[in-house]
């Protein structure tokens, strides 16, 4: 009994912070229809700043969230402006064969800046737990999790109870007519862009405290945004804690019962059947939107 | 074409052969891959499994029957078509950025799991019996393999870009589902296509793995081979045969050169640079430049 609420905290905590990879990469597919293949690579750039800003600077990676947010809110926002948009207007596809190049590029000088060694945060409370009952909890996990509460709540606030955001939703549901009542959707385009690109970063913060992370690790966070997504839909933020917790959950219960190595492929293989079992779903799952 | 087979057969020397015999294997897997993808306008991320699958078909069949690998061609072949199928008709009903990326998700699942299965020998990998041949003759032997494979699946692709099947891709590519409306049987021609790319892709991964004589899950299944044949379409410009040609060559060359003289992240900042200028500035890609240029000189 007590393994059972040991696994089920730590896949909550777990899952509240996949819920951050996966919801940058829902609002941008939400409101934009674009699938942004950098979202992997994002994450693991979060982990590294957090770790320069940590190991340099000793700033706690949940405070570094103070500058990782911004620089990445610009970063995102330039790069729809730059790159992003001109192929966008065109097809959805192409601007994911621009954003593929992006993923290679900052791959690359990802690469050459930081190698391809792994590394690890090693806060304070890394090791510390506190135990409530027999269940012990990891004090990092709580910390990361209760990071990923507030800034979701954020931009869920953000959402639903301002002015900004009732116009992103607006373009989401149908572009042409949020045009027509005079928003400017080529700014919230960027604005969507630069709210997804921070929530990378955040939890590229939070992951690289968690876990020792390196640069290989892009595709994993890649296909792991697409499952919490394809699990919780784009129904904004609510929808993507569903698939996260979904994931997280599905990770520390077969990790309990599966080899660790068999772990990933169960995993992926239910991404793939979620996928093509949902076919249809995720055409209406387009059509929810956020 | 003619230029870089000129160029492999006459220089001679070991070296340039070899990166010859790999940008002909990029031209063969890149043809393939823009039935599909340029005509169709479906994007496959997922080459290097059904290359990875063609090349694990090799080994473990060579040495169970113990033949030589490259006898086992057409199992290759075969079993990668079955993985193409089996994958294919249902994915195939996703439209556009979901297709991409289930052939991503399945590409890492099925890595995953040649690491853990018993038959492919985990992360260890196998061993194949190399051909008898000495180092020059068995280079110049898959130096020819894969220009012979490349000038037949361009002649293939020039065939099918002027057929009925080419037209109904292209019409799904424009509008999925006016084509429906109008007859076309929109699941059974992307699937067709898709397994076309898949076989092609096995069979050069039978070839790749007889050439090396050893392989292992995380250089087979790279996911660097998807991405090359994807980006250097893009370089081509995918809308006919000559682009893949072109994309594949320009952008095979500038890597190989690159990877001789540096450690093959230059390569990844180039072709990921060059995809991100073809796909945002020069939507045909150098097909595309040339053509339009010639269509502008008869309107004048």
């Amino acid at each position: 009994m007590t393994t059972f609420f040991q696994v089920l905290v730590t896949g909550i905590l777990l899952g509240l912070i996949y819920t951050l990879i996966g919801a940058g990469l829902a609002i941008v597919l939400g409101v934009l229809r674009i699938v942004n293949l950098a979202q992997g690579i994002l994450v693991v750039i979060g982990s590294f700043l957090a770790f320069d800003l940590f190991t340099r600077w000793g700033i706690d990676p949940v405070l570094s969230v103070l500058v990782i947010i911004p620089v990445f809110f610009v970063a995102g926002a330039l790069g729809e402006v730059l790159l992003v948009r001109v192929p966008a207007r065109d097809s959805p596809d192409r601007a994911m064969l621009v954003l593929f190049g992006v993923l290679m590029v900052a791959e690359a000088v990802a690469t050459l800046g930081w190698t391809t060694d792994s590394r690890s945060i090693n806060v304070g409370y890394a090791n510390g737990s506190i135990v409530l009952g027999g269940v012990v909890i990891p004090e990092d996990y709580l910390v990361m999790g209760a990071l990923a509460v507030v800034v979701l709540g954020g931009v869920e606030l953000l959402l639903y109870r301002t002015l900004l955001g009732t116009a992103l939703r607006a373009v989401g549901q149908s572009r042409q007519s949020a045009e027509i009542l005079g928003i400017d959707s080529s700014k919230l385009a960027a604005i969507v862009f630069g709210i997804g690109t921070a929530l990378a970063g955040v939890a590229g913060a939070a992951l690289g405290v968690l876990f020792p992370f390196s640069i290989q690790l892009d595709a994993q966070w890649l296909a792991y945004s697409f499952i919490v997504v394809l699990i919780g839909g784009l129904g904004g933020i609510r929808s993507s804690v569903v698939g996260g917790l979904a994931l997280g959950l599905g990770q520390s219960i077969f990790s309990q019962l599966l080899p660790a190595d068999i772990v990933p492929v169960v995993l992926y293989g239910i991404l793939a059947a979620a996928l093509i079992w949902r076919g249809g779903g995720i055409g209406l799952a387009r059509a929810r939107r956020i | 074409m003619a230029l870089t087979a000129a160029f492999g057969a006459t220089t001679g020397q070991l070296g340039t052969m070899r990166v010859v015999t790999t940008v002909l294997m990029y031209v063969v897997l890149t043809e393939s891959w823009t039935v599909l993808g340029g005509f169709g306008g479906y994007l496959n991320f997922g080459m290097v499994l059904f290359f990875g699958v063609g090349a694990y078909t090799t080994a473990i069949v060579s040495s169970h029957a113990g033949i030589t690998p490259l006898a086992t061609v057409l199992a290759a072949g075969g079993v990668a078509g079955v993985l193409g199928v089996l994958i294919g008709v249902p994915s195939l009903r996703l439209r556009g950025a979901y297709f991409a990326i289930v052939t991503f998700v399945l590409t890492l699942a099925i890595q995953q799991l040649v690491m853990v299965l018993g038959i492919t020998n985990g992360a260890l990998g196998l061993y194949l019996k190399p051909v008898s041949l000495g180092p020059r003759a068995s280079d110049e032997l898959y130096y020819f393999i894969f220009l012979g494979a490349a000038v037949v699946t361009m002649l293939v692709v020039r065939r099918i870009g002027s057929s009925r099947f080419g037209s109904a891709l292209v019409a799904i590519r424009e509008d999925e589902d006016a084509a429906e409306v109008l007859g076309v049987p929109t699941t059974r021609v992307k699937t067709v296509a898709f397994v076309f790319a898949a076989v092609v892709a096995g069979m050069v991964g039978c070839v790749y793995a007889s050439q090396l004589y050893y392989i292992e899950p995380v250089d087979t299944f790279a996911f660097s081979l998807s991405l090359n044949v994807v980006v250097a379409a893009i370089v081509g410009g995918a809308q006919s045969w000559i682009g893949p040609l072109l994309g594949a060559v320009a952008t095979q060359l500038i890597s190989q050169e690159l990877l001789i003289h540096t450690q093959g992240v230059e390569g990844n900042l180039v072709l990921g640079a060059l995809l991100i200028v073809f796909a945002r500035f020069v939507p045909g890609g150098i097909a595309g430049v040339f053509r339009r240029r010639r269509v502008a000189k008869v309107a004048v």
